[in-house]
Formats: C-alpha cells, sequence, structure tokens
C-alpha cells in the first residue's frame, strides 16, 4: 500500500514532467484539458501494468504490459478506443522521451568513464546490428515471398 | 536499514524536489530548442531530437562532469538523485510502452491480412546477433554487447532493457547507445543502406519489407532511396515498408521480449567462451 502511493506520486511527477514538455513542444497550442486526461490515463495504464506484473509471477517486464494493455484498448474492437485515442495522441513520443532520457542522462552521471569507454565502439556496432537486422530480414522476406511464389 | 529509494519521507522531499526541478528545467530547454534537421546534400540529413539535448544536458550537469568544474552543482544533482533518476527512468518508460502500445492496436486489421512473409521477416532481427554480438564482445564490450546488439535497438528494447537491467547498467548502457547512434544517424543509414541494397540480387519486395524493420524515420529514408533506385515499383514499396514497419512496432516488443534477448544472453555464454573471455558474472536482474 505504502508502495503504491509512493508509486503514484512518482508517476505524477513524471506526467507532470512530460506534461510542461509537451508544452513547450507545441508552442503553446497543446490543447490543456485534453492533455490533462491524456496524461492521467497514460498513468493509470502505466500503474495497472506495475500492478499486474507485481501479482503474476511471469519474468515479464511492466513495459510490456503496459504496451499491451495500451494495445487492447486502443484495437477497434475496444469500446473506448476512439476515446482513448484521442485523449492521449497530444502526448507525442518527444515530450516523453525527453524525460526519460532526461532521467537516463542523469542516472549513468556516474557511468561517464565507462560511457567513454564505449563512444565509438558503440557507433561501429551500432551500423553492424542495422545492417544485420536489414539483410537478415530482407533474406527470410526473399525466401518466404519465393516458396509462396509470389516473387 | 538501506534507505527506501521511491520513499519521499525521512526528508527524502527534497531529493524528488530537486530532480524534478532538473527535468523539468531540461524538458522546457531540450524541447524550447526543438529538433534539428542536418541536411548534408545528396547524402541525407542527421536528425538531431530535443531527447538528445535532453540527454546531453542531464548528463553535463552530474557531479563527474561539469559537477567537477562548478562545485556548486553538487549541491543540486549528487549521488542520491542519481540513485533516485534511475528508478524514475524506469517508471517513465511506462509511459512510452503505452504510447508505443496505442499506436499498435488501432493497426491490428492491417497486420492480420499482411501475410506469413511479414510475419516472419520479423526474425532478421536475429540477424544482428549472429554477426554483431560477437564483433562486440572482440571489442571488449562484455556485457555491454548484449544490450547493444539484442535488436536494432528502438523504444521498445529500450523499455525491456531499461527495467530488467536498469538503464545505467552494461548492457543498459549497450542499449542506450545503440538507440542514440539510430536515432541521430538513421535516417542517413538506413537511406543509403536501401539504395545501396538495390544492387544486390535480393527482390525489391523484401527490401521493401527490411526497411521497416527500424523507427518510422528510418523505414521513411530506407524505402524511398530503395524506391528512387528501383523505378516503376514505388507504390508497392513504399506499402511493403510502411506494413512491415507496423508489424514491428505490433511484434517487436515481444520479440526481443521472448525470443532475441533469451538468445542473446545464451549466444554471450556461448562467444565469450569461444573467445576465452572471462565473463562478467552476469549482473542480477533488478526485479
Amino acid at each position: 500500500m505504502v508502495k503504491s502511493m509512493d508509486e503514484i506520486k512518482i508517476f505524477v511527477l513524471c506526467g507532470i514532467t512530460a506534461f510542461i514538455a509537451q508544452f513547450v513542444n507545441s508552442r503553446g497550442s497543446m490543447d490543456l484539458g485534453k492533455g490533462f486526461i491524456g496524461i492521467l490515463l497514460i498513468i493509470i495504464v502505466s500503474f495497472i501494468a506495475m500492478k499486474i506484473k507485481a501479482r503474476i509471477p511471469l519474468k515479464i517486464p511492466a513495459f510490456a504490459w503496459a504496451s499491451l494493455l495500451a494495445f487492447i484498448i486502443t484495437t477497434p474492437i475496444s469500446p473506448i478506443q476512439g476515446f482513448f485515442i484521442d485523449m492521449t495522441k497530444g502526448f507525442g513520443y518527444s515530450a516523453v522521451s525527453t524525460v526519460i532520457l532526461g532521467a537516463a542522462g542523469i542516472s549513468v552521471g556516474n557511468k561517464l568513464n565507462d560511457i567513454k569507454k564505449l563512444s565509438w565502439k558503440i557507433v561501429l556496432i551500432s551500423l553492424v546490428v542495422f545492417t544485420g537486422t536489414f539483410f537478415g530480414s530482407a533474406l527470410i522476406a526473399q525466401a518466404v515471398l519465393k516458396a509462396q511464389g509470389i516473387i | 536499514m538501506e534507505e527506501n529509494v521511491l520513499s519521499m519521507k525521512n526528508g527524502r522531499a527534497e531529493i524528488f524536489i530537486k530532480l524534478f526541478s532538473m527535468l523539468i528545467v531540461i524538458g522546457i530547454i531540450a524541447e524550447g530548442i526543438g529538433a534539428k534537421i542536418i541536411l548534408l546534400g545528396s547524402v541525407g540529413k542527421v536528425v538531431l531530437l530535443p531527447m538528445l539535448f535532453a540527454m546531453i544536458i542531464a548528463g553535463a550537469i552530474t557531479p563527474h562532469a561539469l559537477g567537477q568544474i562548478i562545485p556548486a552543482l553538487k549541491n543540486i544533482c549528487d549521488d542520491r538523485e542519481i540513485e533516485l533518476a534511475e528508478q524514475i527512468v524506469m517508471y517513465s518508460l511506462l509511459f512510452l510502452g503505452v504510447k508505443l502500445g496505442a499506436s499498435a492496436g488501432p493497426n491490428v486489421g492491417k497486420v492480420a491480412e499482411a501475410g506469413p512473409a511479414l510475419l516472419l521477416q520479423e526474425f532478421g532481427n536475429l540477424g544482428t546477433m549472429l554477426i554483431g554480438l560477437p564483433i562486440a564482445i572482440a571489442l571488449g564490450m562484455k556485457r555491454g554487447a548484449v544490450g547493444a546488439t539484442v535488436s536494432i535497438c528502438r523504444e521498445p528494447t529500450l523499455g525491456l532493457i531499461g527495467e530488467k537491467y536498469g538503464i545505467n547498467s552494461p548492457e543498459g548502457l549497450g542499449v542506450m547507445g545503440t538507440y542514440m547512434t539510430g536515432t541521430v544517424f538513421g535516417t542517413i543509414f538506413f537511406g543509403l543502406l536501401g539504395s545501396l541494397a538495390a544492387n544486390t540480387s535480393i527482390h525489391p519486395y523484401a527490401l521493401a519489407m527490411a526497411s521497416g524493420m527500424g523507427s518510422g524515420s528510418m523505414m521513411t529514408a530506407a524505402s524511398q532511396s530503395l524506391a528512387a533506385s528501383v523505378p516503376g515499383m514505388q507504390d508497392e514499396i513504399l506499402a511493403y515498408a510502411a506494413t512491415s514497419n507496423i508489424m514491428t512496432s505490433i511484434t517487436g516488443l515481444y520479440m526481443v521480449l521472448f525470443v532475441s534477448l533469451p538468445l542473446a544472453n545464451k549466444l554471450y555464454a556461448f562467444y565469450t567462451k569461444i573467445f576465452g573471455i572471462k565473463e562478467d558474472s552476469k549482473k542480477e536482474e533488478v526485479k
């Protein structure tokens, strides 16, 4: 119970931060009422995801539950699809990401030496990763499309 | 007894006030700067998003960066704020999870029609591990290699690894690295991939599907340069690429959770043995 209260406080603080970031992002043109309900809905779903993770003893992170819940809520068969999308669409990825990466930037503050060591290597590895994914995926698609006789 | 990081009691409210004031100011500055796109002639463009500025500013004000030069900064941002920030990342990532799910939900029908090729090509993500993981280990990245190469590292991977290992764990730093590189250079690199791949004997439809494996802007860059290189197929290429991107947005998360990450951990153990590298004691999962 105490933990739930702590979590709600943190979600609300994160929500306020994201709200302000979104307001600046929209250069003041944001619909404040919708934005308020939108962030509230996002907080509720996030909180439920936390609770599901705590109750269900599978090794599935709350992040996956949050995404799955929002996915189900926004499928065409969901009765609140329209409402949920309408309220939350004003919240762009940018504002949410700004909060996350701001916090991430601070949290890696005591690991700056590790990051320096990574620097050029990580760029090189990333490019290998992108190339590997691209061609891995292309080769599978090629094989399946050929098997189906489409190409 | 260890202090409860999430609690505001026992004079800890101050830590919350300091940290969130910092995050709000960082958010205002970063979003105030806005997205900057640097065009590089015919090569493509470099994209600098507010979140990149947020991260740089945040990293700069920590005690081991500017804090060493300006001691007063340590009064605002010190070890206890850093410790709390790590938790805040996990909580705010859930917002991103909700956004990702809500982008995918409305498109579920399109994906059902898309057919087996689009579904199966999602396994292409494993391609990174076969080549990327051993190279990363050979470069001495240790556990960071798992984070960096577990997938193409867009938001779903960032969220999963961030929660499972913590964002400032070696795995977390790895995924952040690939994520950030993708954000800044993804457009330009995928643009190049799209046009270079047109010279291979792989069918443009298959390449179009491959274009959709990353973010929306990666998909746009790759599919447009592919379409420009293969005349007369523009509509089909863009449609396959867009549908593949939607498919990725729905399945990507579960692919990483149930397939890529377990496999990456197994391969990591295998490769470190082959290379004779002493394995880092595997960090305990946070939760």
